[in-house]
């Protein structure tokens, strides 16, 4: 027998199955955590993060369109409380326009020099823990809207329709913003790979 | 025209090699993209680096939420019932509740006595309510020049650090050709709405998004809107890698209406929050409402230096120091 799906399964608690929401619970609060804590880097904020997620859920569920489906509007919920909670935090990683503008930080040409690079992965030297700790570093540098879509299509694979629909940006600029994501990312982690050799 | 089209081409296959990559295409199209790659080597190869250089996101370890976060969830829902607040508002009305209340009638002098009372509360209430509206406005039109802002930087960032009005170049008339019409790539690939371009405080707004987006270029041009005033290309050009923020966006120029110019007092703010002041968008992307048009040691937002007696649309910024918002 097919398990029930997450719309089915948020229709039976409408009606007062008591069972159904804690397995939708269980269904998605792993990813959902791992979403929030990757975004925010907080175990903490992960956890109050996903539980208010569920909560909203919970007293939007009347209002939940059954035609949709029910997973990107649980990460939409979680983005928006998850950047709620960043900016509470602190108001980090605003860079001024004209910081972006031109030059040898620009992401196109970032984008051609990745595809062209034919070098072995520089972090192959390095243990597990290490690698964890550039990437972190690398990530919590780059602004936030490019970090949020990485973390969208590259762990949780979602297309790039309902990362618009989550994200509540136009398509074309899902695109332009993990092409961007990528390119940074690429060339930030290098740098700091060599960095970190470099001071060793 | 050959350039456009062979970036356009390269554009969209970085972006099927990152959806690839990243996993996000349906499975008939991972399949079909699969299938170019064995007869394509050097798209092979490029899927290779991009591989390689997002690989070391596997190392970004996110641990794995308590058990018990099950339950502390579940006692939260059962704590945040919505049924109950349904309830109280879908009952139905109790008997007493919909029989119909007698009326008293008034007399004249209570009549009288009553409209005295309500004028002087209203005569009382009304500069406070005025004041409320005024702060509601500039902060609906602080939040559409910060919106506006967004768009702005993810348009340059998107676009290889091109800005819309310093990129369109070309002689000009800004008075007879609003300079807001180079913005329009902005809208039409959908880094900002049309309405944020507008301030909230336009009477008789009679467009929609949806409706200004049918014939966009036409929309940028039209005068009858409070459109936000744009700084001068040529200031943007100079002061761009400049120590201090340089106003990017604003509210209505006072100095034009209406593709015209007016002349009005140096110290004038612009007409759009009834003379208050005017919300100002810098490149550090920061906005804010301002009571003077006169920023950074003392130069006026709305005109060039110098004397001038009638703007024509050919005037632009005649030093390093000087900020010029045009229509």
């Amino acid at each position: 027998m097919n398990a029930p799906t997450d719309e089915q399964l948020l229709a039976k608690h409408l009606e007062g199955d008591p069972a159904a929401f804690r397995t939708l619970v269980e269904r998605h609060m792993r990813e959902l955590s791992q979403f929030v804590y990757r975004f925010t880097n907080s175990r903490s904020a992960a956890d109050d993060v996903v539980q208010d997620t569920f909560v909203q859920i919970h007293l939007s569920a009347a209002s939940f369109d059954p035609a949709r489906r029910l997973k990107p509007w649980l990460f939409t919920i979680a983005a928006n409380k998850a950047r709620d909670r960043l900016r509470s935090r602190t108001r980090r990683r605003e860079v001024p326009l004209d910081a972006q503008i031109g030059g040898a930080d620009d992401d196109g040409q970032r984008f051609v020099d990745l595809l062209a690079d034919e070098e072995s992965d520089p972090a192959e030297r390095m243990s597990a823990d290490e690698q964890d700790a550039v990437v972190r570093e690398v990530v919590d540098g780059m602004p936030e809207h490019l970090t949020e879509v990485l973390v969208l299509a590259y762990f949780h694979q979602f297309a790039y329709r309902d990362i618009a629909d989550i994200l509540g940006i136009p398509l074309g600029t899902v695109k332009s913003r993990l092409h961007a994501a990528v390119a940074q990312f690429g060339t930030r982690y290098k740098a700091a790979v060599k960095d970190r050799e470099k001071d060793e | 025209m050959g350039d456009t089209s062979s970036n356009r081409n390269n554009s969209q296959r970085h972006e099927e090699i990152v959806a690839f990559v990243c996993g996000t295409m349906s499975r008939d199209e991972q399949a079909a993209f699969a299938a170019r790659m064995v007869d394509d080597t050097e798209l092979a190869t490029q899927v290779d680096a991009v591989r390689r250089a997002l690989s070391p996101l596997n190392a970004w370890q996110a641990p794995e939420p308590e058990a018990s976060l099950v339950d502390a969830i579940m006692r939260e829902v059962e704590t945040a019932s919505p049924l109950k607040y349904v309830a109280s508002e879908t009952r139905m009305p109790s008997e007493n509740e919909t029989r119909p209340v007698r009326r008293g009638m008034f007399t004249l002098p209570q009549f009288f006595a009553v409209a005295a009372s309500i004028a002087l509360v209203l005569s009382v209430l009304f500069p406070t309510v005025q004041r409320q509206n005024d702060r509601k406005f500039q902060q609906a039109c602080l939040g559409n020049l910060s919106r506006v802002g967004q768009g702005w930087s993810m348009y340059t960032n998107a676009y290889d650090g091109a800005m819309p009005q310093v990129d369109a170049g070309g002689p000009m008339n800004w008075l007879n050709n609003p300079q807001r019409g180079e913005l329009e790539p902005m809208v039409r690939l959908g880094f900002v709405p049309p309405h944020v371009f507008v301030c909230p405080t336009t009477e008789g707004r009679k467009f929609t998004d949806a409706s200004a987006a049918k014939d966009l270029a036409a929309f940028m041009q039209r005068t009858d809107l409070r459109f936000y005033a744009v700084q001068h290309p040529a200031a943007i050009a100079q002061r761009l890698r400049g120590p201090m923020p340089l106003p990017v966006f604003a509210d209505q120029n006072p100095l034009f209406a209406n593709g015209q110019f007016n002349d009005v007092d140096e110290s004038a703010n612009s007409p759009a929050h009834r003379g208050q002041g005017q919300n100002v968008l810098f490149t550090n992307v920061s906005a804010e409402f301002l009571k003077s048009p006169r920023f950074n040691l003392g130069d006026n937002i709305w005109r060039v230096e110098g004397p001038i007696a009638k703007y024509t649309g050919i005037e632009s910024p005649v030093s390093a120091t000087d900020s010029f918002l045009i229509p």
